[in-house]
């Protein structure tokens, strides 16, 4: 029993290791990357895989049921909450043309937003000429 | 027993130098980012970082000190990009007439 002990031991300081090694990597696509896009697309790295491969090394190194129950709760609500953040993010990147519309392959939104003033600014005064098309995207 | 023990500590000591290095790149993508949704993305890694160094710390002391701080964080940590992206990135470019490409600069 102490042996298998040991091994999830180590098995969890890599799974850690691995966690923190993808999250730098994310990082790193996140400084390098350059468009609003494309760092969304970095940054979901170290929400999702690299978080997830952390607690699951805590996991395997804490023995207590209480603390696994509460991991399992910290990566739920990490992957409940980060496509919220990321698709209004994402949409606020849209709306405010702060993407590069050339190298979109294919822009489905594009055809319900083809209206003569673009700035249908999402979010404040509600203005009534530009109803049907703001909870759309 | 003192070897795999010894691994372990290099192991989780080299994973918490790599989350300490992310943040600040993290740091630095905030402070430069050229809009705020760059920043605002940046802020929601930030969280994740800190929820997995504060991981390794856990895994690196065996305690489970920090739990509750790593849940509120998962729990709360996206407020502050939903915020940006919904009230002040329409504020903080207002608004782009048309839509031609390439007017961000620093691209």
């Amino acid at each position: 029993m102490n042996v298998w002990s040991q091994v999830a031991d180590t098995a969890g300081a890599v799974l850690v290791f691995l966690g923190a090694a993808i999250s730098l990597l994310g990082v790193v696509g996140m400084v390098k990357l350059p468009d609003v896009l494309s760092r969304s697309h970095a940054a979901t790295k170290p929400q999702t895989l690299g978080l997830l491969l952390v607690l699951a090394g805590v996991g395997l190194r804490l023995h207590s049921g209480m603390d696994l129950a509460t991991l399992a709760l910290i990566g739920f609500f990490q992957l409940m909450t980060g496509p919220v953040a990321a698709h209004l993010v994402a949409r606020s990147a849209y709306r405010t043309g702060q993407i590069e519309r050339g190298e979109l392959l294919f822009d489905d939104l594009d055809a319900q937003l083809t209206e003569p003033e673009p700035e249908t600014e999402p979010g404040t005064e509600p203005e009534p000429g530009t109803g049907p098309e703001r909870d759309q995207g | 027993m003192s070897g795999p023990e010894t691994f372990d500590r290099v192991l989780m000591t080299c994973a918490v130098v790599f989350v300490v290095v992310a943040g600040a790149l993290l740091l630095f993508r905030i402070s430069r980012g050229p809009s705020m949704l760059d920043r605002a993305i940046a802020l929601d890694v930030f969280a994740a970082v800190v929820i997995a160094g504060l991981g390794a710390k856990s895994a690196f002391a065996r305690d489970s000190f920090y739990f509750p701080i790593m849940l509120v964080l998962a729990f709360l940590g996206f407020t502050g990009s939903v915020g940006i992206a919904r009230f002040i990135a329409v504020r903080d470019k207002p608004l782009s007439r048309r839509r031609a490409g390439g007017k961000e600069g620093q691209r």
